[in-house]
């Protein structure tokens, strides 16, 4: 009925016995207790807050089971600034004004930080890259705008310090 | 919402091993792929599984080639893998047309090729594809004998296979993946939820001499599994796929497929949609076959 893992959530190991039937979603809220991973519609995985990096690719948290990420690398929104400096991604977003309530963002934020690593201003493929996150509030154009600028920001920086910024947690 | 207590998880590393818990624990067992279907499911608490069979963690079964024509994927073969890999948009651009209208980025992470046939949900876009595309499945059972399954022997009906409950699926063929070969998928989907109001996915192989030698039409988004167009196809072989031709083809699968009403469209809403589907793809699957005219 239970079972002991340990999963690395951005770069720190965390240790549980989770019922087997537990969602990584909660092993990340309630275990880790990072609540910055949000959850949006709890049923049928389709708004996307969950969403999180796991050994660097996004994935619906609340459609794997806690077990299935044992020994794996998880990346969440606690993960995504380095030492106090915002990722681009969230530079873009506060400067573009790409969110209003904020509950979907950690999600957003996520699925776009993967979309990143083989960056397009090309509105469309954007558009597909967010598809998987739901935002009720904004009418997305604010954040393909901060989408954008993120692209811009990244093409600006020092190639080293980019590369960095994809590197798996801990490598850095 | 949360799925029923799960009374065991096994995460095997062989495939033999997989087959002995199946074995082992029969009936109440889940094979877990990629899981973007059954999660959803089992927390709905549409199906619940006292043991959980986790086939993620089995090495070897993510693989792609392409040898004689055929198309051969692993059981894990991931939608994203697909749609990444260079090879399958030159031999398979149907499959990758279809992997596209799932989901989206996150779902098509985790999903699989040969998750999405075994589940067999009627309004779902790979099972149109290996229709069209006249896929096999190879399921290996509990005694370790692999046997090879044809599409057309393979559905019963939605959520239905002839995969038996000992079976594991290990890999799915597309034939046909040859030069000359094209073929392309739509989806009318629904809008909120994404799932086929109609779909139509077409194969075409086209000789030296410009003619149509082989063709594959699958229409889904209908009341049971994807069906054959056969009278349509039987249009399109041996002809020069010339616009009189696509119309009147276009039409048969429009005449010989059964759509229904629901609060979705109307019978001759998909009626509409097949024939324009039709022709719009064996148009674009010719130009694809690399078919001139």
């Amino acid at each position: 009925m239970s079972t002991q893992i340990e999963i690395t959530i951005n770069g720190d190991r965390y240790q549980g016995t989770v019922e087997n039937r537990t969602l990584l979603v909660d092993f990340i809220r309630e275990t880790a207790e990072l609540t910055g991973t949000h959850v949006g519609c709890a049923s049928e995985g389709r708004c996307g807050a969950c969403t999180v990096l796991m050994n660097g690719e996004a994935v619906k948290s609340c459609l794997l089971l806690a077990v299935q990420a044992d020994g794996f690398e998880v990346q969440t929104i606690e993960g995504l600034a380095n030492n106090g400096k915002l990722h681009p991604l969230q530079e873009a977003f506060w400067e573009n004004h790409g969110l209003q309530c904020g509950y979907c963002t950690p999600g957003m934020l996520m699925a776009l930080s993967e979309f990143l690593k083989n960056p397009s201003r090309d509105e469309h493929e954007i558009r597909t890259a967010m598809s998987g996150v739901l935002c009720p509030c904004t009418g997305y154009v604010h954040i393909v705008d901060s989408v954008k600028a993120a692209v811009d920001k990244l093409e600006a920086m020092d190639p080293h310090d980019r590369e960095q910024l994809f590197a798996p947690i801990g490598e850095v | 919402m949360y799925p029923k207590p799960i009374e065991n998880y096994f995460a095997p590393t062989s495939l033999d091993d997989a087959l002995k818990l199946l074995n082992e624990y029969g009936g109440g067992a889940r094979l877990l792929s990629g899981g973007q279907s059954l999660m959803p499911l089992l927390k709905a608490r549409g199906a619940s599984a006292e043991t959980i069979i986790d086939i993620n963690r089995i090495p070897g079964l993510a693989g792609i080639e392409h040898v004689n024509g055929e198309l051969r994927l692993g059981a894990m073969v991931r939608h994203a893998a697909v749609l990444r890999d260079p090879l399958i948009g030159r031999v398979c651009p149907l499959l990758q047309d279809a992997v596209r209208s799932i989901g989206d980025p996150q779902v098509r992470n985790r999903g699989t090729i040969a998750g999405s046939l075994v589940f067999a949900d009627a309004l779902s876009d790979i099972p149109v594809a290996a229709v069209a595309l006249r896929a096999s499945v190879t399921a290996v059972g509990s005694s370790g004998e692999s046997r090879i399954v044809g599409i057309d022997e393979f559905f019963i009906g939605p959520r239905k296979t002839t995969i038996r409950e000992d079976e594991i699926v290990r890999e799915v063929c597309f034939p046909g993946c040859i030069e000359n070969s094209g073929g392309a998928y739509i989806k009318h989907a629904h809008v909120t939820n994404g799932y086929a109001l109609l779909s139509v996915g077409v194969q075409l192989t086209i000789d030296d001499g410009g003619n149509c030698s082989a063709a594959g039409i699958a229409i889904g988004g209908l009341e049971s599994m994807p069906a054959r167009a056969t009278t349509a196809e039987a249009h399109l072989v041996g002809s020069t796929l010339d616009g009189r031709t696509v119309a009147q083809a276009a039409q048969a699968a429009a005449d010989e497929i059964a759509t229904y009403t629901d609060f979705r469209a109307s019978a001759e809403y998909r009626r509409n949609l097949i024939e324009q589907y039709v022709g719009q793809m064996t148009e674009r699957a010719r130009q694809r076959a690399g078919g001139s005219s």
